[in-house]
């Protein structure tokens, strides 16, 4: 159940004033990511990539690699041990090291170790392979069709990975009541993550440092830890023998594959005695990408622009295989309306492109890029605002969402104008857009413990990978706030073989701070009792202030935590708070629950002679509940507004159709935003304390960007809808001027 | 340096939690730091000892003299041309390297130095994490070759932070959040750091077409102009 609404005097939660645990060591460059990792004796690793969208090796010759002086190792795809190991990774339906490759840059067939990368680089172009290329399909659309090349044939024989179907109410009945029905397609293509660093694994083994027996696995771990348990699977290792060199991992953004490499480096470890670095190029980094997605979209709705029923029929593309079931947008945010029929259709393909990933919850079923496009198309048809469509529609709008458009449209100076009816003095087409989504809390199994320790401070073991939320920031200001104590007094331990304290995204912390809280609570009661005994009196009659535990009748009568535990042999040596248990969430799609909401605005100028556009100002009105680290909170939502932008402008996997190449593996082909393309944007937090997790807060970083306000600006601005990225070409075409 | 001496001068350093709390103290507060003692472990990661050996390009041995490697080449490479010690000044260190010629300055720094705050993302000059100064001027060290810059002056992120003249840019870039994965970050402060030698006053224009080099895929782009003009009025003596 979500907690209710209960602390109402903040004294550290919401404090902007007490830095990141890690921003030091950032900032200074002494943070070690994966790539940085340097080793004595370290051997590099390179695997054999295929040049083909599909193939088959035939036969492999590696005879002239292994005898290249300063190779160590060659590990090919039909070693027995590797053949033992399970499949790759969650979502696979392909071993560690395949003679198949499904895409064009998939590891396959063989990996090398040598002294150094050059002499591994020189032993993969010595191994001669046969190849057997192999018909490949790239568009999910294609991927059904009769004839279409089966990428797993024994798992799936249809490329169908999943179908997720489901009506609520009767959408035929709902389209004969309804006064007006359209329909649009929706497309989003594929987009990059582009981690910042290129992936990176780093493995040795080592005997265990307690004598025991069996040996230790140091490795890399991936965003959302998985390449740990990648690798214990693979070696049947007991779980305490597989262990994190570094909790850095980069940007994780969602993207947390395990790759081979998790199990190929420390197979390579292994068999060398050495370290071993694996490290991919940037080109080789372009291996996954969120959801290529077609949407054919109907709406019925009456005159006054409430809708009557939403049938949606969805193909996507989990591209050659996916660590999530489901892994497109849909129309499920029709969900988030009164509307009682609504009818999902949704069909999840494997294509020979690149692997799908989350990439920010963009492609989540809650992404509400459809629901977008139809509140603005119902608006352009019925010449209302389309401000006043969304609320006649949504189905809770009281506090959030009229919240969010109240203040959205007040920052973004919103004066909604008929669709092209706005020409500014500078000639260009001004228009303005927004979104709806909602601030989910994942919500999960968790467990927190807190200590305190005698030198009066508050540890919080955090086993997470790093990826850049503040998530442990924002818990520590959480058990700061429970307990009583200085924020400065909470100290984030790091600690890479603790599973305490885990956070799987941004939109976890929130409820992953709910555990943080109670774990703070089972401490605080300790506390009071131990510091009752110090001043001689019964815990009702104290309380806790600024790490001390003070007698509410006289507070001058205190004792500090600190002084409560001792390191005296015999002495209580510390006190432990420990919480575990699912954490709420906010959200039920199946009853149309869900908690607090944001919304995205967007003003455009639109050059209809060159075809090229601006967002002029972006705003991002967000819910988050209750906010509890407020400069952390507010950067996400403004990594998802530039996201937004850089991805309406630019973005886009672009692949070769003869040859099934990616045609656009790098920064400056494929055009990541950056600080030029970054146009005034505003981040609003709001706290309604609707959410699910502690305080009612609510998740934020994995909804934070999506197609719809941008697109439905250009649409105001021109009447057009234009596939993302909207490029020049594409809006002059849209035009009819080329 | 005297036993006492090196006694006195690890006195004067501050112990990490000791810098970390002081730190969170200043950024909490108006002031940014200027004048903080930089901690002992920043200080010592701007000039790393570190141990060289001598690997044969050709085959991979390793050997810990150049002059056991240089003999090497005699006996196993006589046609190969033996290679050559280069002299790179790091942070103010002098180092007699090993370097390949086809190396690229991050390589050098990262493999024979261990300094690995200039960082490889793009490893093709498009996106500025890899940024160090080489005689006062940004460069990007994945598109340097390291034998270039013999005789120059490197100055990488850790010889920044090790310099408390810099403290103020550090805890600018701390206090608002001017990171989150923090992978691009060290790349930015330095490209900040070379805008401010140069100019001390620099407008928030003047700032972002200075960084435009810069990628962060997290999108923290707004935060460092903020963090940077902050940094600016301290170290012209303003608050």
């Amino acid at each position: 159940m979500p907690e209710q609404p209960d602390r109402q005097d903040f004294k550290v939660v919401g404090r902007r004033d007490v830095p990141g645990s890690l921003s030091n060591a950032i900032a200074t460059g002494r943070a070690k990511y994966p790539r940085d990792l340097v080793f004595p004796d370290m051997l590099h690793a390179k695997v054999l990539r295929s040049p083909y969208a599909r193939a088959r090796i035939k036969s492999l010759d590696t005879s002239k690699a292994e005898a290249l002086p300063g190779v160590k190792a060659v590990i090919k795809w039909d070693d027995p041990e590797l053949k033992a190991m399970p499949l790759n990774y969650i979502g696979s339906k392909t071993p560690v090291l395949n003679d198949q490759a499904d895409r064009e840059g998939d590891e396959f067939g063989v990996v090398v170790a040598a002294e150094t990368e050059e002499i591994a680089e020189q032993a993969l172009d010595l191994i001669k392979v046969e190849w057997e290329v192999q018909p490949f399909v790239l568009d999910s659309k294609d991927a059904l069709k009769p004839g279409a090349p089966v990428l797993h044939p024994t798992a799936r024989p249809d490329n169908v990975e999943a179908v997720d179907n489901w009506e609520d109410g009767n959408v035929e009945e709902g389209f004969k009541k309804s006064a007006n029905v359209i329909e649009f397609d929706y497309f989003g293509p594929r987009s990059g993550v582009y981690n910042s660093q290129p992936i990176t694994v780093v493995s040795r083994w080592e005997p265990d440092p307690h004598g025991i027996e069996g040996p230790v696995l140091y490795t890399t771990p991936m965003y959302r830890d998985k390449g740990l348990p990648a690798a214990r699977e693979a070696f049947k290792l007991a779980w305490d023998k597989v262990r994190p060199i570094t909790q850095f991992v980069g940007s994780g953004l969602c993207d947390g594959d395990p790759r081979r490499a998790s199990r190929l480096v420390p197979l390579l470890a292994k068999r060398t005695g050495r370290p071993v670095r694996l490290a991919y190029t940037r080109r080789e980094a372009f291996d996954t990408s969120g959801a290529q997605v077609y949407t054919h979209v109907k709406v019925g709705f009456n005159n006054d622009g409430v809708i009557v029923a939403a049938h949606g029929k969805t193909i996507t593309s989990c591209g050659v295989e996916s660590d999530w079931e489901r892994n497109g947008s849909d129309i499920t945010c029709f969900r988030m309306t009164k509307a009682a029929n609504v009818k999902n259709e949704t069909t999840y393909t494997y294509t020979n492109t690149s692997r799908g990933a989350f990439l920010r919850a963009g492609a989540f079923p809650t992404a509400s890029d459809t629901l977008a496009i139809a509140i603005y198309r119902i608006a352009d048809q019925l010449k209302m605002d389309p401000a006043d469509v969304l609320m006649k529609n949504v189905s809770t709008p009281e506090p959030s969402v009229k919240l969010c458009m109240e203040k959205g449209k007040a920052a973004i100076n919103y004066q909604w104008h008929p669709t092209g009816a706005k020409k500014l003095a500078n000639g260009k087409m001004h228009g303005v857009g927004f979104r709806l989504r909602d601030s989910h809390s994942w919500g999960s199994n968790t467990a927190i413990g807190v200590s305190l320790k005698s030198d009066g401070k508050i540890y919080l073991p955090f086993g997470s990978a790093y990826f850049g939320v503040f998530g442990q920031d924002a818990i520590a200001l959480v058990v700061a706030e429970e307990l009583g104590a200085k924020a400065e007094d909470v100290v984030v331990q790091l600690d890479p073989f603790s599973k305490l304290s885990f956070i799987i995204g941004g939109s976890d912390i929130s409820s992953t701070a709910y555990a943080g809280k109670m774990a703070a609570l089972d401490l605080k009661a300790k506390i009071l009792e131990a510091g009752a005994g110090a001043l001689k009196v019964k815990p009702a009659d104290v309380d806790t202030k600024d790490s001390t535990v003070y007698l509410k009748a006289d507070p001058t009568k205190k004792v500090p935590f600190g002084a409560l535990v001792s390191d005296e042999v015999g002495a209580l040596g510390s006190l432990s708070g420990f919480w575990q248990g699912a954490t709420p969430t906010n959200y039920d799609w199946s009853t149309r629950t869900y908690g607090p909401v944001n919304m995205f605005f967007a003003e455009v100028e639109v050059d209809t002679e060159t075809g090229q556009f601006e967002v002029t100002k972006m705003v991002g009105a967000y819910d988050g509940g209750k906010v509890l680290r407020p400069s952390s909170f507010e950067g996400q939502v403004e990594g998802g507004m530039i996201w937004s932008i850089s991805k309406a402008k630019t973005e886009e996997y672009i692949f070769d159709k003869a040859t099934g190449v990616l045609l656009n593996g790098s920064a400056l082909e494929y055009k990541p935003g950056t600080i030029l393309d970054t146009t005034p944007i505003q981040a609003i937090t709001l706290e309604t304390r609707t959410g699910g997790g502690v305080y009612g807060s609510s998740g934020v970083g994995e909804n934070t960007w999506e197609q719809g306000s941008i697109s439905c600006a250009i649409f105001n601005a021109i009447g057009k809808w234009i596939d993302w990225p909207i490029t020049p070409d594409k809006v002059l075409k849209a035009l009819g001027k080329i | 340096m005297t036993e006492e001496e090196r006694k006195h001068a690890e006195e004067k350093q501050l112990s990490r939690r000791q810098f970390l709390r002081d730190a969170s103290a200043m950024v909490a507060g108006t002031a940014l730091g200027a004048g903080l003692t930089v901690p002992r472990e920043v200080a010592e990661a701007a000039t790393p000892k570190v141990e060289l050996k001598y690997t044969c390009p050709l085959d991979g041995r390793n050997f810990q003299a150049f002059e056991d490697l240089k003999a090497h080449f005699v006996h196993a490479h006589p046609q190969a041309a033996a290679p050559a010690l280069t002299k790179l000044k790091v942070n103010g260190k002098d180092y007699d390297l090993q370097i390949e010629p086809q190396w690229t300055l991050q390589s050098a720094l990262q493999f024979k130095l261990g300094l690995t705050g200039a960082k490889t993302m793009c490893d093709r000059g498009e996106c500025g994490s890899c940024t160090v100064i080489v005689d006062g001027k940004a460069v990007l060290s994945c598109t340097t070759l390291a034998v270039e810059c013999e005789g120059k002056s490197i100055e990488t992120i850790e010889g920044i932070a090790a310099n408390p003249k810099w403290n103020p840019l550090i805890q600018a870039y701390m206090k608002h959040d001017t990171m989150q994965c923090g992978y691009c970050t060290p790349g930015f402060v330095v490209t900040a750091k070379a805008l401010l030698d140069k100019n001390t006053n620099p407008t928030e224009d003047e700032i972002r077409q200075v960084l435009s080099g810069n990628i962060c895929r997290c999108s923290t782009y707004p935060r460092h102009p903020k963090a940077i003009l902050e940094a600016a009025q301290v170290l012209r003596g303003g608050k």
